[in-house]
């Protein structure tokens, strides 16, 4: 992970380095041509640095909650092609993408936004094109999940963690499969590829030979945030199709999430302060990555409007219009609190959290207990047998 | 060729039983192999699709779907096995009562009950670690395979060999009287298999060679146990394994459609050594010892032993017809042909093939199919 190097950019005065400056660093962010600059490319590969365990400890249920949770994902389990009605109609222009009016106010009615000169039918266009760039990198976002997970399958020594992890690559596959086919079917094909900021982290997490770092990246980082913004497309889309196949993927989130938290907490008792430390950067950065993701340049690039001004105008965005941005961190602090990373040491994560203006989430609900409470699938199934 | 030998001291045979790892709770393997994305996610692959679709309704639970309270009797089940099958107890290293200077002359049918009821263990125990291997080959494919359609399907084959792994180490420790480490063969072949950084190469050892040796053997004890626990069980890990060779056969025809020549030896050369590793495994390994035996005194009378043989050759009865089926067997001069001659297993080339009969039937289904027994019903309401 690139935080065990010096991180380039400001320093104070006093010689402390300014993560406020560095996270906000339009340069930074908007250099996003690193990953895919050969678009037509269609295979890429990563090199997989962990070792394979065989464990010789055959005991189910030695860690308890691991295996109530194995055996929730068993029975929760749905099918993409008969759990979801594929013969909905669905117009894009009535997909609506998450929007926040207010947020939505601050780009069309401020004459030095770049969106100030959008007419109503850019502005239609927009909101369509962001419906597909969000749905094409979930999409991406769950192949990684799925390769992730199959890495944790390989590299967990724990078999409880191993069976529940093996119920987790088949949910992973089951969501790229409806992604896939909703963008394929519904709106037009996938128009967007892998973003840098969440491609760079992919590969990173996939790189990492420590296979707790696959947990914190993917299970806590990647899915805490999916879930967030999962939710939040759920609440906001009045399309049928699309939000029962939301609600059943995060359904499956919440237990991904859940698996996370239940194992690192018993992982990171074991860690001294220094790699604690190591996780709580690597933790920062992927937060990092994963909001600079939701600044959308592909969107903008597409549309003809300057990127880096983008960037630059939507970093200026006043606190209090951040609603979507913010609440995106709303599962990762509390499960972050939750594992001891907000202030193991002396706080370094919490200071950080507190430069991004996320602090505020730590005492939300963490996804080691709501799980059960959103079994959709399971509310359904029992709903149906009445 | 990267097979290499299994570090036993001082014998050939490739196995002892012996100390083991089986303390040591963990063992890494190193793996150097690449994960793959795709961009593609067109789901072109008709065979491999309707796979998928077949292993998302064919799931089952173990917790549910099998009755654990089911009373087994270790040595009434070994007792009733020999009398419905007229096989005695113990065979065939039984019939070593009859070679002349056999350690086991002297011993009585409690013996050989006993004997037979650890060799029962001993089999299901190997079954378990395969599994666990195939667990973590299944889950290196899904990360290394470049297609979509067998990323998807590899998913689901991750969650039926967790599955596996769970239903053999319950009726281990709830049923059998003792669980055996992983035989030296088996763990070196598995190694060798996650070791490789050619995806491909995976599916041959894992999809073809490992898991075909699974069918054969889990028919076979399918055919011989009376015990209704067991034979469900079985009856149940079958039906997901013909899906796992179909993944197999159905994958690796692709590739080794536009293989170059020498790439196709390496693939034979391959086959025949895992093949050949798994064929040198001697019989009951892990047992002998047990009994107070030495197996060096068992292999010495082994190839006057032509049960023992016919049995292990049995074994191949699904990786051979499989071989031809990919083209393996008579590629250049018929190299493999010639290997599997001397192995003496030739004549299964045209058995019945695994990757036809799942895709132009349902091999799943027959075996739901049983009075006995409900298929799992589907989660699809």
């Amino acid at each position: 992970m690139t935080t065990t190097e010096p991180m380039p950019g400001e320093q104070t005065v006093d010689g402390e380095f300014d993560f406020r400056a560095y996270a906000n660093d339009p340069d930074r962010i908007s250099d996003f041509s690193v990953f895919n600059d050969d678009v037509t490319t269609l295979i890429h590969t990563v090199e997989d640095n962990a070792d394979a365990i065989f464990t010789w400890g055959y005991g189910k249920g030695e860690r308890a909650s691991l295996d109530k949770l194995y055996e929730k994902a068993k029975t929760s389990q749905w099918n993409g092609q008969t759990d979801l009605d594929w013969s909905t109609d669905v117009d894009p222009y009535a997909v609506l993408a998450p929007a926040n009016p207010e947020e939505v106010a601050y780009f069309a009615e401020n004459p030095r936004s770049p969106l100030h000169k959008l007419t109503d039918d850019e502005w239609a266009d927009l909101g369509v094109e962001s419906m597909n760039w969000s749905l094409s990198q979930f999409m991406h976002g769950e192949q990684g999940a799925l390769l992730c997970t199959a890495k944790i399958v390989e590299t967990v020594p724990w078999i409880d963690a191993k069976y529940y992890a093996a119920t987790q690559v088949v949910d992973e596959a089951r969501h790229v499969e409806v992604f896939a086919q909703y963008l394929d079917q519904k709106l037009d094909g996938i128009k967007y590829p892998v973003n840098t900021h969440l491609g760079t982290l992919l590969d990173d997490i996939l790189q990492d030979s420590r296979w707790d770092m696959t947990y914190l990246g993917m299970q806590i980082m990647v899915e805490g945030l999916a879930l967030a913004a999962f939710g939040f497309m759920h609440q906001t889309t009045e399309e049928p199709l699309l939000k029962k196949l939301l609600r059943y993927v995060m359904s499956d989130e919440a237990r991904h999430v859940a698996f996370g938290v239940l194992t690192l907490q018993e992982v990171y008792q074991e860690l001294t302060v220094a790699e604690l430390r190591e996780r709580q950067e690597f933790a920062f950065e992927a937060a990092l990555r994963m909001r600079d993701r939701f600044m959308r340049q592909e969107v903008w690039e597409r549309m003809g409007v300057d990127v880096k001004e983008m960037v630059q105008f939507t970093l200026a965005m006043p606190d209090d219009l951040r609603l979507f941005q913010r609440l995106l961190f709303s599962k990762i602090v509390p499960n972050c609190k939750k594992l001891g990373l907000l202030d193991a040491g002396d706080g370094w994560l919490r200071d950080r959290f507190t430069d991004i203006g996320v602090i505020q989430f730590e005492d939300w609900v963490d996804t080691g207990e709501e799980y059960a409470d959103l079994d959709e699938v399971a509310k359904d199934r029992e709903m149906a047998e009445g | 060729m990267t097979i290499t030998e299994p570090q036993t001291a001082g014998d050939d045979s490739g196995n002892q039983a012996g100390p083991t790892e089986f303390d040591l709770l963990m063992e890494s393997v190193r793996a150097e192999f690449d994960t793959q994305f795709t961009w593609d996610y067109e789901r072109g692959r008709d065979g491999l699709n309707r796979l998928y679709e077949k292993a998302k309704r064919s799931q089952w639970n173990v917790s549910d779907d099998l009755d654990w309270s089911t009373p087994v009797d270790p040595e009434r089940m070994i007792r009733l096995q020999a009398e419905a099958t007229g096989i005695p107890a113990g065979m065939p290293a039984r019939s070593l009562l009859d070679v002349k200077g056999s350690p086991v002359a002297s011993w009585d049918e409690d013996q050989w009950v006993e004997f037979a009821l650890h060799s029962q263990a001993a089999s299901l125990s190997q079954f378990l670690h395969g599994e666990q291997g195939a667990l973590l080959c299944t889950a290196r494919l899904v990360e290394s395979v470049p297609w979509i359609e067998a990323k998807y399907y590899g998913a689901t084959q991750v969650v039926d060999e967790a599955r596996h792994v769970e239903a053999f180490a319950r009726y281990l420790d709830e049923k059998m009287p003792t669980t055996y480490p992983i035989n030296e063969n088996l763990k070196t072949l598995l190694d060798t298999v996650l070791r490789d950084e050619r995806w491909d190469l995976v599916y041959l050892g894992m999809q073809v060679v490992i898991e075909g040796l699974a069918l054969a053997a889990f028919g076979l004890m399918l055919g011989t146990t009376q015990e209704p626990l067991l034979k469900k069980m079985l009856r149940y890990v079958m039906a997901d394994e013909a899906r796992h060779v179909a993944f197999g056969i159905l994958s690796l025809q692709e590739i080794y459609d536009d293989l170059p020549a020498a790439d196709f030896r390496e693939r034979q050369e391959f086959a025949y050594e895992a093949c050949d590793m798994m064929r040198r495994r001697t019989l009951n390994a892990e047992l002998w010892p047990r009994f107070g035996i030495e197996n060096a005194e068992i292999e010495a009378l082994l190839p006057r032993q032509s049960s023992q043989q016919a049995l292990q050759r049995l074994l191949f009865s699904k990786i051979v017809p499989n071989c031809k089926k990919l083209g393996l067997l008579d590629h250049r001069d018929g190299w493999l042909r010639e290997r599997f001659q001397e192995m003496g297993v030739i004549q299964y080339e045209d058995w019945e093939n695994t990757a036809e009969a799942l895709t132009i039937g349902d091999a799943v289904e027959p075996i739901f199919a049983d009075p006995t027994t409900d298929r799992p019903s589907p989660n699809d309401d």
